[in-house]
């Protein structure tokens, strides 16, 4: 679905005639369709991409987000087409107490996320070193009407389900209520979507896999009393 | 890419039924970045989304060393070359009954309890003067501003931050109340939230 095909449907469910739109504005529609892809894309991790990131001689810290600006987490490290394996600082002082030295300087092995855009590599490169990195990321946002979202297109409709509860959130309890069984079917649409993408991580050993947290704390919600009619 | 606090704003100014910042009826601009800030370092408490290294320079003598504005808890210490335990005021009493005035070429512990929350303390004290340490720590965002807007965070939590800032000035007392939108802003900040967690809990 394109763009404008997302919007169009989200205002027609929220009851507007979409060509003259009076309560809700396209505006409005246009920044749910992309709320909704970022969640869904955060949820499920479906979307990856690539990028070099270059880590400084003795860097023990490596902001990654100026070289990935729509990083989410790491899949794949590789270094000269050896994969690099992901750990913990706490791991890496276990391995060699000393590793910070300027002496203990390497070529990376491992690697660890500290917060969530900080990369350490383990040992320290002793000069500037190039790892290629596969990664989750978030979509590239919609501003034009032909474009359409970067997620599988059979769970485009789920788009406009989450949409339309972002919308209601102007409006309160009734129409809240009818978008609140959107929301379960977007979330049972992202559910199917990150079992898929669990699969295909642990075929391709992905160091990420997409949270299911959220989905067992999502099945067991007390959703508000007013909302459950 | 970050998150920019005036684009969030900008998006909860439809369902706080507002067109601009200058006619919020119930609402302050300054509340609904306090409300942000607030979603952006309850996350940031709740596992290790910011990560950053400070350098604490040794002063030959035996006071505690200020911790970085921003700190909330200690990853790494690492000290004359090695990584260094991190030791409670109880651990020091009973290595060393003498530990607030011990002083060593050498620091090999540090402690985060023995001089308020802010302060750092390096055991024994260095008696070189200028030599570093290297302190990883887990910390929190400063807070973004009308003049300071942008957020060093990813772009998939501005939906975390936009319901949980929602559900707040939802949660108000007052005429503006609706504690249905609250409720709803609430579970969707907990899935979220808990996504977060998976991501980024452990250092």
């Amino acid at each position: 679905m394109t763009f404008a095909e997302l919007k169009t449907e989200a205002l027609r469910r929220a009851g507007e005639n979409p060509a003259l739109p009076r309560f809700y504005t396209v505006a409005e529609a246009a920044a749910a369709i992309n709320a909704a892809q970022n969640v869904f894309s955060f949820l499920t991790l479906c979307l990856e991409d690539t990028a070099d990131l270059t880590i400084p001689t003795g860097a023990v810290l490596t902001p990654i987000s100026p070289m990935a600006p729509r990083w989410i987490a790491p899949l794949r490290l590789e270094l000269d087409a050896q994969k690099l394996q992901p750990g913990s600082l706490a791991q890496f002082r276990s391995l060699n107490p000393a590793w910070m030295d300027p002496s203990q300087r390497d070529a990376p092995q491992r690697y660890a996320m500290i917060g969530w855009q900080n990369l350490s590599a383990f040992p320290s490169p002793a000069i500037d070193t190039i790892i290629t990195s596969r990664f989750a990321t978030a979509p590239i946002q919609l501003v034009t009407d032909d474009q359409e979202p970067e997620i599988p297109t059979e769970d485009h409709p789920a788009l406009v389900d989450f949409a339309l509860l972002r919308m209601t959130a102007k409006e309160g309890a009734e129409p809240m209520t009818a978008a609140l069984g959107g929301l379960r079917s977007f979330l049972a649409v992202a559910k199917r979507r990150m079992d898929t993408v669990k699969s295909r991580s642990i075929q391709l050993s992905y160091d990420t896999k997409p949270s299911e947290r959220w989905f067992t704390l999502m099945e067991g919600a007390k959703w508000p009393s007013m909302l459950q009619q | 890419m970050a998150v920019d606090a005036t684009a969030v704003i900008s998006q909860l100014l439809p369902p706080l039924v507002a067109s601009s910042v200058a006619n919020l009826a119930w609402w302050t601009e300054a509340e609904l970045y306090a409300n942000i800030n607030d979603a952006a370092n309850t996350l940031a408490r709740s596992c290790v989304l910011v990560g950053e290294e400070a350098f604490i320079v040794y002063q030959a003598e035996v006071g505690p060393y200020d911790l970085p504005e921003l700190f909330l808890a200690a990853i790494d210490l690492v000290a004359d070359r090695y990584s260094r335990p991190q030791t409670s005021a109880a651990g020091l009493d009973a290595i060393d009954p003498g530990w607030r005035s011990t002083m060593a070429d050498e620091v090999l512990r540090y402690s985060l309890d023995t001089d308020g929350p802010d302060k750092i303390r390096l055991y024994p004290a260095p008696t070189i003067a200028d030599l570093t340490a290297r302190l990883i720590y887990r910390g929190r965002l400063p807070d973004a501003t009308a003049l300071s807007p942008t957020m060093a965070l990813p772009s998939c939590l501005f939906e975390y931050v936009w319901w949980d800032a929602l559900g707040a000035a939802r949660e108000k007392e007052g005429k503006a109340a609706m504690p249905d939108v609250a409720a709803v802003a609430k579970q969707v900040t907990q899935i979220l939230g808990a996504a977060a967690l998976d991501l980024w809990s452990t250092d």
